[in-house]
């Protein structure tokens, strides 16, 4: 039984909610540090553009490209399951995952020099495995970033039309607005007919964007991935890295309520235990789902016994990155699961933030352990590897653009948080009407709303 | 749900149980025509046993015909009940109150039939026990516990256990109803027994939760390791066409496309046969024909998982059976009849509210969708054995006999009549889930709307 807080009662709002944007605590000292960060991942990138077409010193980049695919990227997809599911649990949590989108962005600045570093698919008469079967119309490099910036349009666009209603404000500042202003703000009004096309719009571009993800998911992590290392062929992986995704977005996502709720005392009196026991559901079923798709993949080459097969997964799991792969077992699965099944850490969203901290430490090394074995093999272009490679490290360069990535996200993420109002006004408010606490017989229960 | 039941709980009780306690002209003729179907099959097991695997239309070397097509297609039907009872559930999903017992029935029945198919297979049956009885350890030959063949018959018989618990637990207070309302001395002394004595009380109800709820929880590994342990059947050989890694998921998402489909297809029936017009409802099939749109694009997913990564390593071997399964007679008509039944057609359909609302049309996409499903199963097994003999450069051919089909006939007779029988014997309706779902309901008043709405547990 999940009890709401005392102050966090959180969709009964009396007085009514008035959307707003949020003020963090020590704001000051957080936007210094924050902006240090995003300023050295912007220096990095500069520093390391002088490596370009130099595919092994990439390999870093592209993992925590990847990484920020897997988690900022997937969040915006949480408000849609959400909304598809009609679950209340996750009013407050919509905006906060929504606004992911914005971040999401430099996704295309970093793919640019990573793609550009990609051996073509042909050399010396000798092709290499690839999703494009030989197609020329600018694979990978033009295909991959058009594909990834309809994606990233889509999740912009869900943000923008899920804030216009709370953004527009009162008909009459729409219409006093100029021509290009009123129609980025959708010329909103709030018709009956303008909520309906919002609505249906808000869901088609959600499926769309999901649909856009997989898809992105199944090009990058095949051109960065498997169709540079020699003997890797595995049809389960795109469905592994976004399940995987999935996973970490979860934990971005509790981790950003936990810190919200500390912080942000505006946006934290909505945020509660009710939303941690059911991210904690969703936590602890990707955590089983990781098992089972690298179970799915692991046992197939393991019994084929195939060559080209089994030194591929030596090298990514079993002997050059086992370390990597360790650290990924035991965050992605292994403490996770353990500790998960205990409802009092599940339910209460400090404890599971916790958790959360170590699947995104699992994840990272889960990408480590993908992408730079594949990015650093040497030649992609044989049917398998004759031995194992080495181990590719870090250098300094490496490790500050991993952190400076992280700093360009959490700045961009709360530039964007101070900017639209957050949690989402008119969704809090429709829940609320929808909501109502009442006794029945002895008991406490809440009365949802579900309507068609 | 936008139409609530509105019987009162005496009409609903009664109801419910009219056709336990009814004899319908329709079910003599219906049972009678199944059985006749079912002895066809029993005269071909029969004539299976005296002539042997010849009967089958097998030719080198493809030795897995329509038994190993009809196996798989049969745990995939199974799918049905875990899907829609445990997960939904769990999710707290208040439609599939009237659904839940027939899946999960489905699925006992479909899987005790996919049992019989592994006996016929082997074409003379007594041989296997002849052959594995005494186990001659002299031989120093061990049964190979790392294969999934030896995995298979674990999974299947732990998740039909575990399928016959989770009926059992949940039919406990409609026993009890039945052993309330059954005039018959028998009758009553036997739901009496099989009710294990419920009385309906607080501690009785509360034990019965939390089983469900238990059950529910622990059921879903098994639920996911029967599928994936029959794609890996396959998988986990070299032969071109078989090894991928996606089977796994694959075969998992593709059961549960089946299965709530052929659950569609029969709670439709069940409403005629049944006259449960107030509890199965326009919402209901609405609602498994949106879960229906999600189960179906993600399995076409995963086929083209399957066709891209079959393709990607550009292995001969690999491209040849894909060219074969897609671009050569008769293999391009099947390919095409299957995407279209089983995806095209169906999902197109269900993306309108009018569709989703409409019983035939219901009825006839879901129909569709199991006609699709089977022949990608048929897609899956056959050509990958059919492939091109390293010596001769010839392809192996395997056309079905007609033992084969009456075989297929048989067994989609004898679920049906397992189904029937049982509706007969125990409630096919969940009683107590539908009657809390109506305690449950509620409606809150926006502005001069009603919303549905459900009571929780704050």
């Amino acid at each position: 039984m999940i009890k709401p807080e005392a102050v966090g009662l959180s969709l009964t709002l009396r007085p009514p909610y008035r959307p707003s944007t949020i003020a963090i605590s020590r704001k000051g000292t957080v936007a210094v540090a924050v902006g240090l960060l995003a300023a050295l991942g912007v220096v990095m990138y500069a520093v390391k553009l002088f490596s370009w077409g130099d595919r092994a010193e990439w390999a870093y980049p592209a993992a925590i490209t990847l990484f920020v695919l897997s988690t900022v990227t997937a969040a915006p997809l949480v408000a849609f399951a959400s909304r598809m599911a009609r679950g209340y649990w996750g009013l407050p949590a919509r905006r906060v995952v929504e606004l992911f989108a914005l971040p999401s962005m430099l996704l295309f600045v970093l793919l640019i020099p990573i793609l550009g570093s990609l051996p073509p698919f042909e050399q010396d008469g000798v092709t290499r495995a690839n999703l494009w079967f030989g197609w020329g119309g600018g694979a990978p490099f033009l295909t991959d970033q058009l594909a990834v910036s309809v994606m990233l349009l889509a999740g912009g666009a869900l943000m923008w039309f899920a804030a216009v209603p709370d953004l527009a404000g009162p008909p009459s500042r729409v219409r006093a607005m100029p021509a290009w202003k009123r129609l980025l703000f959708l010329n909103w009004t709030g018709t009956k007919r303008q909520w309906v096309v919002l609505r249906t719009s808000m869901r088609w571009i959600s499926a769309f964007y999901l649909m856009m993800y997989v898809f992105v998911t199944m090009i990058l992590t095949t051109d960065l991935g498997q169709s540079l290392l020699p003997g890797w062929r595995s049809g389960i992986f795109p469905a592994y890295h976004v399940i995987t995704s999935f996973q970490g977005a979860i934990a971005l996502i509790v981790i950003t309520l936990f810190l919200l709720r500390r912080y942000a005392p505006s946006v934290g009196q909505f945020i509660g235990d009710e939303q941690a026991a059911s991210l904690g559901k969703f936590l602890i079923a990707l955590t089983l789902f990781w098992f089972y798709f690298f179970w799915s993949d692991f046992l197939l080459v393991w019994y084929a016994r195939l060559p080209s097969e089994v030194a591929a997964v030596q090298t990514n799991v079993a002997v050059t990155y086992i370390v990597p792969f360790l650290i990924a077992m035991f965050g992605q699965f292994l403490i996770p699961f353990v500790t998960l099944i205990f409802n009092p850490i599940r339910r209460k969203l400090s404890r599971l933030a916790v958790v959360s901290v170590v699947v995104l430490i699992g994840l990272l090394f889960d990408r480590i352990r993908l992408f730079v074995a594949s990015m650093s093999s040497e030649n992609p272009f044989s049917h398998g590897l004759a031995e194992l490679p080495e181990p590719y490290y870090p250098n300094a360069i490496d490790i500050l653009f991993m952190i400076g990535v992280v700093g360009m996200v959490a700045a961009i993420y709360l530039w964007v948080l101070t900017r639209i109002p957050t949690p989402g006004g008119w969704e809090m408010r429709e829940g609320a009407m929808y909501r109502r606490e009442q006794k029945y017989m002895h008991a406490e229960v809440l009365v949802l709303g579900k309507p068609d | 749900m936008q139409e609530p039941v509105t019987v009162d709980r005496e009409t609903a009780n009664r109801e419910l149980l009219d056709f336990v306690f009814a004899w319908p002209k329709w079910f003599f003729a219906t049972t009678g025509l199944l059985g006749a179907v079912i002895t066809l099959g029993l005269i071909i097991f029969l004539l299976l046993m005296i002539f042997g695997l010849q009967l089958f239309g097998y030719a080198h070397p493809v030795y897995w015909g329509f038994p190993v097509v009809n196996f798989v297609f049969w745990i995939g039907v199974s799918h049905a009940g875990i899907m829609v009872s445990a997960i939904l559930r769990l999710a707290q999903a208040e439609w599939r109150r009237p659904v839940t017992r027939a899946a999960e029935v489905l699925t006992i029945f479909s899987l005790m039939t996919a049992m019989t198919f592994p006996i016929i297979h082997s074409g003379r049956p007594w041989r296997t026990l002849y052959w594995e009885f005494p186990y001659d350890w002299m031989r120093g030959i061990w049964p190979n516990p790392r294969s999934p063949l030896v995995w298979d018959p674990a999974a299947i018989f732990t998740y039909l256990t575990s399928t016959v618990m989770f009926v059992y637990i949940a039919l406990l207070p409609d026993l009890a109803l039945a052993r309330d309302r059954v005039k018959n001395p028998i009758g009553k002394a036997v739901y009496g027994v099989l009710s294990l004595g419920f009385r309906g009380t607080t501690r009785q109800w509360r034990i019965q939760a939390i089983a469900g709820i238990l059950l529910s929880a622990l059921i879903l590994p098994i639920f996911v390791s029967v599928h994936s342990i029959v794609s890996w059947d396959f998988a986990v050989t070299i032969i071109p066409g078989w090894h991928n890694t996606v089977f796994a998921p694959y075969f998992v998402i593709g059961a549960v496309h089946s299965g709530v489909s052929a659950v569609v297809t029969v709670m439709i029936i069940m409403r005629y046969a049944f006259g449960l017009k107030n509890f199965i409802t326009k919402d209901h099939i609405d609602s498994l024909a949106r879960l229906l749109i999600i189960v179906a694009t993600v399995w076409l997913f995963f086929f083209m998982l399957d066709f891209m990564f079959g393709l990607y390593g550009t292995e001969p071997a690999e491209v040849d059976t894909w060219q074969r399964r897609l671009m050569e007679p008769p293999w391009t008509a099947i390919a095409i009849i299957f995407i279209i039944t089983g995806y095209i057609i169906p999902v197109g359909a269900w993306l309108f509210r009018r569709v989703r609302r409409n019983f035939f049309l219901m009825f006839v996409t879901t129909i569709l969708v199991n006609i699709g499903m089977w022949l990608e199963r048929y897609m899956i097994v056959i050509p990958g054995l059919e492939r091109k003999s390293n010596l001769t450069f010839q392809y192996g051919d395997y056309l079905p006999s007609a033992a084969e089909f009456g075989i297929i006939a048989a067994q989609l007779a004898l679920v049906i009549a397992g189904f029937l029988v049982f509706s007969k014997l125990l409630p096919i309706m969940p009683a107590a889930d539908i009657k809390e779902g109506q305690i449950l309901r509620d409606e809150i008043k926006v502005g001069r709307a009603r919303v549905p709405a459900t009571m929780r547990e704050a």
